[in-house]
């Protein structure tokens, strides 16, 4: 390994230091790099942002105004009522006015 | 792994009937979370009760009827970014040519090209579970190619190792690794293009 890393390498191991411990020399190497290029830090700090807005986007919870459309509903309910499953209480409430 | 949402109640005998009153908003907001349109979201739920009922028979009731169905729909998700990572011209275990590439980002030397110098972000302190920090990124993973969305959804927001995205999706731990830094260098550049960047706020 090098001691002097092109940017591209350098973000490359960003994101493999994250999961993976780099051996000590290329972790040297990246250490020096980050040292003289902000570009690169720059980077490695938006990276870890956006790994984290990753996260909240899943964790979040969806306002419980969001719900399952009423066609989808009746669609669902007949295809689990084809498939063998006994009619919901309220089927005949969601079942669809002809 | 990524959290699914905390059980609010505990069943004993598994009730289809009931599933949909019951669990169907909370089924559908989650999968809506995961992917980007309604459609998707209906099917996911659609998908996991009849998974559900034909795995009745097998149900232990270790876990609460709930917690079993929100598994079954997260493994469906799984499943649909394993659908949506097929390319149909490329084998799974090729780098998906279309997108960005390394090329796009650094020069021939391995350098930042200047067009691509990173910005600092004006809103790196802004809530990251803001809603528009979270549309933005969402828009931004849907311009990403099918496979790199997949691959990032799996790491980033199912919280999957490297192995077991590879194993899901049959790639080689270097294409795998090829993929993230591409997504990831996308998804920067997309996010400050769109909101983030100096030159968005000017």
């Amino acid at each position: 390994m090098a001691l002097l890393l092109t940017c591209l390498h350098t973000t490359r191991l960003i994101e493999e230091r994250a999961v993976v411990p780099l051996p000590f020399l290329t972790a040297a190497a990246l250490a020096v790099h980050l040292a003289y290029c902000p570009l690169c830090k720059r980077y490695a700090v938006q990276s870890s942002l956006i790994a984290q807005m990753a996260l909240f986007a899943a964790q979040r919870t969806l306002g419980s105004a969001l719900v399952l459309p009423p066609a989808a509903r009746r669609r669902i309910q007949q295809r689990l009522h084809a498939a063998g499953a006994p009619p919901a209480p309220d089927a005949e409430k969601d079942a669809p006015t002809v | 792994m990524a959290q699914l949402p905390i059980p609010t109640s505990t069943t004993s005998a598994p009730d289809p009937a009931q599933w949909l009153p019951r669990y169907g908003d909370e089924l559908y907001r989650f999968a809506l979370s995961r992917v980007s349109d309604a459609e998707t979201a209906e099917e996911l739920v659609q998908l996991t009760l009849l998974k559900a009922l034909e795995a009745l028979p097998n149900f232990r009731g270790e876990a609460s009827e709930r917690t079993w169905l929100f598994l079954i729909l997260r493994r469906n998700v799984i499943d649909h970014y394993r659908r949506q990572a097929r390319h149909p011209t490329v084998s799974l275990d090729a780098v998906t040519p279309d997108g960005p590439t390394e090329a796009t980002f650094f020069d021939d030397t391995g350098y930042w090209r200047k067009t691509q110098y990173p910005e600092a972000w004006q809103r790196a302190d802004a809530a990251l579970d803001a809603d528009d920090t979270q549309r933005a990124l969402g828009r931004c993973q849907e311009r990403l190619p099918k496979q790199h969305a997949a691959v990032f959804a799996l790491r980033f927001v199912e919280e999957m190792s490297a192995d077991e995205i590879c194993q899901e999706l049959n790639l080689s731990s270097a294409n795998y690794w090829v993929i993230v830094h591409r997504a990831k260098l996308a998804l920067r550049r997309c996010l400050e293009k769109h909101g983030f960047g100096r030159a968005a706020r000017a």
